[in-house]
């Protein structure tokens, strides 16, 4: 068997040209396996060209047909190729052909399967962040933005505390309490200093007064004074028959009267 | 041997080159895709149609309750702008997150809106360890302005609903309920002046959150003694370009076109019926901040819009989650006085309102917030970076 396969019958055929056919003579003149079976074929077309235009036997051309059939279907292709009979040197061709055809296409596709996936990675590794250009990066300024909130509400902020505008205010100071317990009842419980006001509010929920909270550490040393003690501040309501059924109406006569310490 | 199969595997690189120049039209491609608008950020609330179907109008038994609930509640914001007054106000507010309480003072003279004191409250810098001042939002929840009394009779029914006491003073109640029957919130109105004494909100279920009331009350020009003076300057209100605002036009539906004109993400109108209510701007370090109120006669939402994001580090606020957002929160224990922030689309939105906490998470969650992009949105917007950098023009 030639060493040379497909490319030797290209040699013969003229078909290779510069370094391809410098490096296949070179081979050949080394080869003298090669070198015969080149020989061989350059025979086979020396005689096959000397046979001149001959018109096919129908028979042959039926025959010919036949077996090109043959050889499309799967399975019959070593008996379509036997068929050739001496002829066999083209089957190890074919199947180089084919081979190399279904190399090419794994190839083909393992590399565009590779560059598709390393190109949707780096997609992918692009696409963090968000759409737009580069932004500056900015923190709001609450308390800027809590003043304007306060004349979006219709008021304006004051600046100073007025010494003696506020008597009322004196004693009262921030209560905070957790989350409202599932039925919606807490105590709001505000301690006044005795003898300023003593008023207290009733309590948010619309169950009964909830729990109370003790007070947080007062600024001032705040005497001890009970609600009764003081004046309360509250909200009553004497509804008429048409508004007195929401519970609003109902607790806003509730008022919350707690100790302060 | 094997550069001989060299002739044989140029049709092999000749179909890889043509999948490579597929993949190159597949960037061009998807940067004018991408190009067409993929932004994480939802779509404005604005631009949303209507939340659902508006509930069944329930009409009063008697309209001549309704007719003497709206005449005391002009009377009222007729009195807050004239009467003298000056009085320490309670405000509470209670959800699920907790409840807070805050005292106000405030100074009314006739034809001025009424003066708050805001208080400050010391809150420890979490870089330097000083002490910084943050003032707090004292809003006062008992004045009835004009505007606001004209969205209270649009998003509500108002009815007189008997009488009674507040603060030692005899009071008529006013009840506002909601279009589903249900009450929202009762006034109680002074009797000899008209002015608000008291006002508690509830919710849909009945559960009173808010309760704002005077504590100590002082009536008339004489009793007000000493003002404080005003802080601060006031923003300026967004105008309205000459050409889009003609005659009979309403100039809020102007200022909302013209500023989406002008790539400001503003909303006409927010969950729980809130409408914008004025528009205003100023200038700051960090660019033009607008500061878009929202009102529905109860309650004030105002969203404060800028352009950038939000600093990676962001001192004095903590990061918490309303319904799985993520969203930055002032470190105030008060739930009340919270600024809540964030940043999507290229703008950071700073929320702060006086509103049910309930009805906050709402709005808070119907503003435009960034999504986390999924597989393919990422992929795609690689493509367009990707694509970016094969346009010569760009």
């Amino acid at each position: 068997m030639s060493h040379l396969g497909l490319w030797l019958s290209a040699l013969v055929d003229g078909e290779l040209d510069g370094i391809e056919r410098d490096r296949v003579l070179n081979h050949v003149a080394g080869c003298d396996m090669c070198r015969k079976e080149a020989n061989a074929m350059r025979a086979l077309k020396r005689r096959l060209t000397a046979l001149g235009e001959t018109c096919a036997e129908t028979k042959i051309v039926g025959r010919l047909i036949e077996l090109a059939q043959v050889e499309q279907e799967p399975g019959a292709r070593p008996d379509a190729r036997a068929a050739w009979g001496p002829g066999d040197a083209f089957g190890p061709l074919a199947r180089r052909r084919a081979r190399l055809n279904r190399t090419g296409v794994k190839v083909l596709s393992g590399s565009a399967g590779t560059a598709l996936i390393a190109i949707a990675v780096i997609a992918f590794l692009l696409g963090s962040g968000s759409d737009g250009p580069p932004v500056p990066k900015v923190t709001p300024s609450v308390d800027s933005y809590l003043l304007q909130h306060l004349r979006d509400a219709g008021q304006e902020p004051a600046g100073t505390r007025a010494v003696q505008g506020s008597p009322g205010r004196a004693g009262y100071q921030r209560y905070k309490a957790g989350p409202a317990s599932p039925g919606g009842q807490f105590g709001l419980n505000l301690a006044h200093r005795a003898g300023v006001s003593g008023r207290l509010m009733s309590p948010l929920g619309t169950g009964s007064p909830g729990p109370t909270v003790s007070l947080s550490a007062s600024p001032e040393p705040i005497a001890s004074a009970t609600a009764s003690q003081g004046r309360v501040a509250s909200a009553t309501a004497n509804p008429t028959a048409s508004g007195s059924s929401q519970p609003g109406a109902s607790t806003g006569s509730r008022t919350a009267r707690h100790s302060a310490k | 041997m094997l550069w001989l199969y060299w002739r044989r595997w140029r049709p092999v690189i000749a179909v890889t080159s043509a999948v490579l120049g597929a993949l190159a039209a597949l960037l061009v491609v998807a940067d004018n895709l991408a190009g067409s608008g993929t932004g994480a950020a939802e779509p404005p609330a604005a631009t949303r149609g209507p939340a659902g179907p508006q509930p069944q109008i329930v009409v009063p038994s008697d309209n001549a309750q309704v007719r003497r609930g709206l005449l005391l509640m002009s009377a009222a914001a007729s009195a807050c702008q004239k009467v003298s007054y000056r009085g320490v106000q309670i405000v509470a507010w209670s959800g699920p997150r907790g409840s807070t309480s805050y005292l106000i003072d405030v100074w009314h003279r006739p034809g001025r809106p009424e003066l708050a004191e805001s208080e400050k409250d010391v809150v420890p810098s979490a870089i330097s360890g000083s002490a910084t001042d943050r003032i707090g939002a004292a809003v006062g929840v008992l004045t009835i302005t004009p505007a606001m009394l004209a969205l209270l009779r649009s998003n509500y029914i108002v009815e007189y609903a008997g009488t009674g006491s507040s603060s030692d003073r005899r009071a008529q109640i006013v009840a506002v309920r909601r279009r589903d029957g249900t009450l929202a919130a009762q006034y109680w109105l002074d009797l000899h002046t008209g002015l608000p004494l008291r006002r508690e909100m509830y919710d849909e279920s009945g559960r009173r959150v808010s309760e704002g009331a005077f504590i100590d009350l002082e009536i008339g020009a004489g009793q007000i003694g000493s003002i404080p003076s005003a802080e601060g300057q006031a923003w300026e209100a967004v105008p309205v370009a000459a050409s889009s605002g003609g005659r009979g036009f309403p100039p809020i539906a102007a200022r909302i076109t013209q500023l989406r004109s002008d790539g400001w993400p503003v909303p006409s109108a927010l969950a729980g019926n809130m409408t914008l209510a004025s528009v205003t701007r100023t200038g700051t370090k960090s660019g033009q901040v607008l500061d878009a109120s929202y009102s529905d006669g109860l309650s004030v939402v105002s969203v404060f819009i800028q352009r950038g994001q939000l600093s990676g580090t962001l001192p004095g606020w903590d990061l918490s989650r309303i319904d799985g957002l993520p969203v930055y929160a002032t470190q105030s224990d008060d739930v009340d006085e919270q600024g809540l922030a964030w940043s999507a689309g290229g703008f950071v939105y700073t929320v702060i309102a006086d509103a049910p906490q309930d009805s906050v998470d709402q709005i808070i969650v119907e503003l435009p917030h960034e999504r986390p992009a999924g597989f393919w949105q990422r992929v795609l917007r690689g493509f367009k970076r990707m694509g970016s950098w094969l346009d010569p023009f760009r």
